[in-house]
């Protein structure tokens, strides 16, 4: 019950604080609007010269590239692993260490905060868009399934980049490997170009990594390309994730070294 | 009787590696694995703080006061020994042990920079689960202690330092701890504001209901206000009793004087005053004495018989002087 009301608190300071930086929504929005309108160019121009090109058509490609926009948009937490790793660091971690309460629970509603936020500023004008632009409208199933996917898809994002800031406890900095992540992520989670373009062992590989649970599976369910079963492997990623990143707080704790303040 | 703070043969050690000099030594490293030395932050402290204590804890930098008010915070590990705040264990007992906590870092702020501080604390509150009529109740208490009223309704970036620390203070005791640990609270402070500072502990001591730790590496902090003094260095515990106790060893410390002549003083003179302790004279810069505090009036006494001063000023001994007197003769070899 206390978990519950400390939650309720963060997520409205969290919300508070979101409201004190407004140009970043507007940002947002029009980063999130941009890449909708370079992507949506750059494959007309791709169908234009091969139709069908991969057994997708554009209609296809026009849905996909406005759903990868509203997944990141609903399911990306802040920049938590530098946050994090800065507070390893600099010992700035202290404040919430003597708090009473988990440091993911901290960081969940952070995560919540901001997407709350998005919803109302990003997503949903998004949305409004994509159906000017003769967005395909989902079955009530399909729709249904995307949604649960979308907590699956955000804890996912969250518990790698919680493992990537606690990895600072070890390696004493991250940004080689937040660089890496994101070059990993971009692509083998399906952000950049579908996984069905993937050439066979590279979608393989991706088929094996967790990436794919932030953006691939969302869509699939929403598009229909996958079914009900990959709710299930996304589920797995999300829960192994979010224990092991657990398991690496109570490792990095034990082994934290702040002094002098 | 039911103690706030029980420390039982406390040791932490930190590890850090030998780096080797320059590029070429940091490619070397690079390569071959450094020898990892350990460093004692304490060792084997023992401390029991009875229930409604004050306490206040002196030590030079580095002497393992952050690290031990770390680990009663639950923040560090230890390496060895038993550490029980309210009766639970920093550790184990975590959240139910933050919530009977307190703390306050005097370097960190836990208020939120861009938010107004009364938005702050009703936050922490929340957190730390306060009923509203109980939090309304504290909040007007800490108000009139703090004169928080000014600061309220503006964010932490608008406030002055020692503005911002009333605030720290009133949001480390938000939710009534029974265990209040203060990290060098007064750091940057001016005179004015340390004095409110002590008075808001002097007033919160006194009402008995609150353990307080609070770290210091000044001795004009304790004063009136800590009831006993513990007083560390390199992880020891080199004195641990009441002010009085330590003010009786006080004429062993040494004092500062600095006196400033208008004309050059005879040889006589000097050869008499140096005497009292380490004289250093210089013709062109005003005379600066270390002596124990205990000789400090027969020296100023001797000058004013035979010269006559511009002015003369006796500086307090500083906390390293005392840890020094502390000491005795046995000096340690890594110190002195």
């Amino acid at each position: 019950m206390i978990a519950l009301r400390q939650c309720r608190a963060i997520l409205a300071i969290q919300l508070r604080v979101a409201l004190s930086f407004r140009t970043d929504l507007v940002l947002q929005l029009i980063r999130s609007l941009l890449s909708i309108v370079v992507y949506y160019c750059l494959w007309r121009a791709v169908f234009a010269a091969h139709p069908q090109a991969g057994g997708l058509d554009f209609t296809f490609m026009v849905a996909y590239i406005v759903l990868v926009q509203v997944v990141h948009n609903l399911t990306r937490p802040p920049d938590l692993a530098r946050e994090l790793a800065q507070g390893i660091q600099e010992g700035g971690i202290v404040v919430h260490l003597v708090r009473p309460y988990a440091l993911h629970l901290y960081f969940l509603a952070e995560t919540l905060g901001a997407v709350a936020w998005r919803v109302v500023w990003v997503a949903l004008p998004l949305f409004l868009v994509a159906l000017a632009l003769g967005f395909p409208l989902a079955s009530a199933a399909q729709v249904g399934l995307f949604l649960a996917s979308l907590p699956f898809a955000l804890v996912t994002n969250l518990s790698i980049e919680m493992t990537l800031g606690l990895a600072v406890a070890w390696l004493r900095q991250n940004e080689g490997l937040i660089q890496f992540r994101n070059f990993l992520q971009s692509f083998f989670s399906g952000a950049l170009v579908p996984l069905a373009l993937f050439p066979p062992p590279l979608s393989a590989l991706a088929r094996w990594l967790p990436f794919r649970s932030t953006v691939d599976v969302p869509l699939g369910l929403y598009l229909g390309y996958l079914g009900p079963e990959s709710l299930m492997i996304q589920a797995s990623w999300a829960l192994g994730l979010w224990l092991f990143s657990l398991y690496l707080l109570v490792r990095a704790r034990k082994q934290l070294t702040i002094l002098g303040g | 009787m039911r103690a706030g703070i029980e420390v039982r043969d406390l040791t932490r050690v930190f590890y850090t590696f030998d780096r080797r000099e320059g590029l070429r030594g940091a490619a070397i490293d690079l390569i071959f694995p450094r020898k990892a030395h350990p460093v004692f932050a304490l060792r084997g402290v023992n401390l029991t703080v009875p229930f409604g204590q004050c306490v206040g804890l002196l030590g030079p930098n580095g002497a393992g006061k952050s690290t031990l008010i770390k680990i009663l915070a639950g923040v560090l590990h230890p390496t060895h020994g038993e550490v029980r705040v309210n009766g639970l264990d920093p550790w184990k007992g975590r959240y139910r042990h933050r919530r009977s906590i307190g703390v306050l870092f005097g370097h960190r702020s836990q208020l939120w920079w861009n938010i107004p501080v009364s938005e702050s604390l009703r936050f922490l509150a929340e957190i730390y689960g306060v009923e509203r009529g109980e939090f309304r109740h504290t909040l007007t208490r800490l108000r009139e202690l703090l004169d928080l009223d000014p600061l309220l309704p503006l964010p932490p970036r608008e406030l002055s330092l020692g503005q911002r620390m009333r605030c720290e203070l009133a949001a480390s005791f938000i939710h009534s701890p029974a265990v209040l640990l203060l990290d060098e609270p007064t750091i940057g402070l001016d005179l004015l504001a340390r004095i409110r500072l002590r008075s808001f502990l002097r007033d919160l001591a006194a009402t008995g209901d609150t353990t307080i730790l609070f770290s210091s590496h000044d001795l004009l902090d304790v004063e009136g206000v800590a009831s006993r003094i513990v007083v560390i260095d390199k992880g020891h515990v080199l004195f641990d009793g009441t002010l009085d106790e330590l003010r009786a060893r006080y004429t062993d410390f040494t004092a500062r004087v600095t006196v400033y002549l208008d004309e050059p003083a005879s040889w006589s003179l000097r050869d008499k005053l140096s005497q009292h302790g380490e004289l250093d004279w210089d013709p062109n810069e005003p005379w600066v004495l270390k002596a124990k505090v205990k000789h400090v009036l027969q020296f100023v006494q001797e000058l004013t018989e035979s010269s006559t001063p511009r002015d003369v000023r006796i500086e307090q001994p500083s906390i390293e002087e005392v840890v020094l007197a502390l000491y005795g003769n046995k000096v340690p070899h890594d110190r002195a």
